[in-house]
């Protein structure tokens, strides 16, 4: 991202990010999550030298107030989340859009996952801009994500309300050439913040007041929202209107383009509020009506509704017609599919005759995502299974979110619920109050700062019995390793402060506290044994770098690895390795009936060498 | 700088975590930036990281949104020899290119139950086959062995897909594109130029 070029190959991500620079933002605040995280590092990367502050917060609430902090301090100010986080920041999203009172253009950035590719629902954000009254834009390319954002932020300010740019998983992590502007230089990146309780204190009376104006504003806006210049109408020869928004809008194009067909496609930039009058005027135009949108059928409630109301006769066809798959995201095949039954056109299928993909797959060996060789939190799970089978109990274990929810995975099969960020340790209370059974609740150490704490300071008040694992991998692995608040740096890189899990255990009264190396097997199984026979809440901490940040940090040390290599004539073929414990680096050689480990995939962790019960694996 | 493609050119590119599918997309895409073609592209990050099937879909010239559909690649190109069949049906019918790698990656989970086995080379390409009339098998492994690195596999496959007749992109851009990514890393640019020409070279090769 050079001044001297002017385009470039960015993803949806870059290209946000990009917008938000160019746009001068002073505070940007995010914590991370798939499919928004490249967003809150690509400004990191390259917002150092603009004196602007950027974090990685706690979880999406406070990375929300921080923004909303900075906007009413009358700095432009910026958040990201996926579409899930949103759920965590509601309670201040839904108040800052009633309140607004943006001194300086709030935007932020919710990245919603169609298809689940990387999350545990396909929640639609327009549904909740809508609930809030707030102002929703949706851009399609990566291209428009730059251009949106910078444009949000002088709509955001106009309006004095907050602005939610919508992505999804297509545009987040698709990429396009972009022509990027320049970055604007600033003397200072202090704002002030000046006293006007009316507009800031959310009491009651305040907000009676402001309803009426908030639904003022949105009225004016949405009667705005049929000139935006982010709604277009693409006049075409065909009777069919195709309303449509985002990376939906594209497959369309695509399709219609392959069909050789030419219907009029409104393309919506700024859904919410709908721009409902220029909606009207189209529908009396067309004798039909196609509404292609991810994921819920937010267009298709409101345009059936003002079709009803304004007595026009159109026949509008969405996802209740099932013209439209239900759910998951769309692509230009389904598009052809559902356009030529609109217009009565033949649908050909194509690959007719030949393998299909049920075929294909049923041959194939599956890839489930799996925990890297030498994770520590596969050490971590079998250490606990170990321990509860000698004392021969079957725990409950609420998992969390995060590389360790593939504990669920065979063979460890170690996860019995996840739900949300901070769950386990909440579902852990519940169990323990509803059943007798032995719960042991694992968390990574991103997710119990996130919202862990709180379900186990509630542990101690109500007095729930269990043995929390903290998971400690020194890293937010999962979204690629960006800091937790025990590693004392900030989003820059810079020094920043620190917080042990283990003083926050302390400090709320936590009584039964271990510290263990996973890598460390047989002490882990001690330990976990001593924490399951106290029969009291007690945390175990099992400490250890993710094992992909440690080659990582080897490798710039230069610094080789140790590693480990099946003994023949010891190795007997009994298989534990592969069956019950399944390292990647190790696999078994059904011919010669011997283990075979990947040295190239081996980080040295030892614990193979603890868990086969022949001591076959040696130190190289 | 050429002009814009009239038609449509679109590659898919199947592959595991870690085997340098996004690199070698960003390769791609910035060769033909570079050459100021229209360039869209799509991948997955997040759990597909680890160890998961990996794809990428590069679409050239008149296209609009980043999914390849169906039945309309000009090329497959596959790090690892089982997912081509698992992404084959992505591509134009005979007239689609497939170029696979020889090299398998055995996914730990396949240990677990006993007995359970990687399929044939041969099973694999019989799913192929019906696909397309056009399917090269490249040794990447060995190539990039050759070329001094094992990671420049997907180099060697780029340098593949590029002596594919037509194909739109030229070497140059390339070679500029590489020098972009690795700015200041002479000895890696050095061995994927030795792993793009040892690709390149195997597979006029094979097209003789």
């Amino acid at each position: 991202m050079t001044k001297q070029v002017t385009k470039m190959l960015l993803s949806g991500n870059e290209a946000f990010a990009r917008g938000v620079l160019e746009a001068g933002v002073d505070v940007a605040a995010a914590y991370p999550g798939t499919p928004s995280t490249e967003i809150m590092e690509t400004i990191a990367h390259f917002g150092k030298d603009t004196g602007m502050h950027a974090e990685w917060s706690i979880n999406e609430k406070i990375a929300f107030e921080v923004a909303l902090g900075a906007s009413w301090s009358g700095l432009r100010s910026f958040t990201a989340a996926k579409h899930v986080g949103l759920n965590v920041a509601a309670d201040p999203f839904f108040t800052a859009a009633l309140f607004g009172g943006m001194k300086a253009g709030f935007v932020m950035v919710i990245a919603d996952d169609p298809s689940f590719h990387s999350s545990q629902n396909e929640q639609d954000t327009r549904m909740y801009a809508l609930a809030a009254h707030a102002i929703c834009m949706e851009p399609s390319t990566p291209q428009e994500a730059l251009d949106m954002t910078k444009y949000a932020y002088e709509f955001s300010e106009k309006w004095e309300s907050m602005v939610v740019i919508r992505s999804t998983t297509r545009l987040s992590h698709s990429r396009g050439p972009v022509i990027i502007g320049e970055i604007p230089k600033r003397e200072t990146n202090k704002g002030e913040f000046i006293k006007d309780p009316a507009k800031f204190v959310c009491l009651p009376g305040n907000a009676r007041r402001t309803k009426p104006l908030l639904l003022a504003k949105m009225d004016e806006i949405r009667d705005y929202s049929s000139k935006s210049q982010w709604n277009v109408v693409e006049k075409g020869k065909d009777p069919l209107l195709v309303i449509t928004s985002g990376v939906s809008y594209l497959y369309v194009k695509d399709a219609v383009q392959e069909m050789g067909i030419n219907p009029t496609i409104y393309k919506i930039g700024l859904s919410n509020p709908m721009p409902e009058a220029k909606i009207i005027e189209l529908l009396k135009e067309h004798p039909e009506c196609l509404i292609v949108e991810e994921v819920e059928p937010y267009f298709e409630l409101i345009v059936k509704a003002l079709a009803a109301e304004n007595g026009i006769k159109v026949k509008i066809y969405g996802r209740k017609e099932k013209v439209i798959p239900i759910s998951n995201e769309l692509n230009p095949l389904i598009l052809k599919e559902s356009l030529s039954k609109v217009m009565k056109k033949k649908f050909e299928a194509v690959g007719e005759g030949l393998p299909t993909q049920t075929e294909i797959n049923e041959l194939l060996p599956n890839r489930p995502p799996e925990l890297c060789a030498g994770c520590p939190h596969r050490s971590t799970f079998y250490a606990i299974k170990k321990a509860a089978k000698k004392r021969q109990i079957k725990p409950i274990m609420p998992g969390d979110i995060g590389c360790y929810t593939l504990g669920f995975m065979a063979p460890l099969n170690a996860i019995d619920t996840t739900v949300a960020m901070g769950a386990s340790i909440g579902i852990a209370n519940g169990l323990a109050k509803a059943t007798d059974q032995q719960i042991i609740p694992v968390i990574g150490d991103s997710t119990f700062f996130h919202t862990g704490i709180p379900a186990l300071i509630n542990a101690i008040v109500n007095k729930a019995k269990f043995v929390l694992v903290v998971m400690d991998n020194h890293l937010t692995a999962m979204t690629g390793g960006q800091p937790t608040p025990e590693l004392g740096f900030g989003a820059f890189g810079e020094p920043a402060g620190v917080v042990m899990i283990e003083q926050v255990c302390k400090g709320i009264g936590i009584k039964n506290l271990w510290i263990v190396d996973p890598w460390d097997h047989d002490k882990t199984i001690e330990v976990m044994g001593e924490a399951l026979d106290c029969n009291d809440l007690a945390v175990v901490i099992s400490r250890r770098d993710c094992a992909l940040e440690y080659s990582r940090k080897m490798r710039r040390a230069k610094e080789t690895m140790d590693t480990y290599y099946t003994d023949e004539e010891v190795c007997i073929g009994c298989r534990t390795c592969v069956r019950s414990f399944a390292c990647p680096a190790i696999t078994f050689d059904s011919d010669n009936k011997k283990s075979h480990v990947d040295e190239s995939v081996c980080v040295g962790c030892s614990v193979c060498r603890a868990i086969c019960p022949y001591d076959a694996f040696t130190k190289r | 700088m050429m002009t814009d493609l009239k038609k449509p050119y679109q590659i898919e590119i199947a592959g595991v975590g870690g085997t340098g599918v996004l690199t070698a997309a960003a390769l791609i895409g910035n060769s033909a930036l570079i050459q100021d073609i229209y360039v869209v592209q799509s991948e997955i990050h997040g759990m597909a990281q680890r160890g998961g099937v990996v794809n990428t879909e590069i679409r050239l010239g008149p296209v609009q949104g980043p999914l390849i559909p169906d039945a309309s690649a000009d090329v497959l190109v596959s790090f690892e020899l089982g997912e081509t069949a698992r992404a084959v049906r992505k591509i134009k019918p005979k007239d689609g290119y497939v170029i696979m790698n020889s090299h398998i990656i055995v996914p730990p989970s396949l240990g677990i139950k006993k007995g359970a086995k990687y399929p044939e080379a041969d099973s694999i390409l019989a799913l192929i086959k019906p696909y397309s009339e056009k399917v090269f098998l490249i040794d990447a492994f060995e190539l990039a062995k050759e070329a001094g690195d094992l990671r420049a596999q997907n180099v060697v496959l780029c340098g593949a897909l590029f002596a594919i007749p037509d194909f739109p992109l030229t070497i140059d851009s390339l070679k500029q594109a590489l020098n972009i990514q690795f700015r200041g890393k002479e000895k890696i640019i050095a061995t994927n130029l030795k792993a793009f020409e040892l690709g390149f070279n195997k597979m006029k090769e094979l097209m003789k």
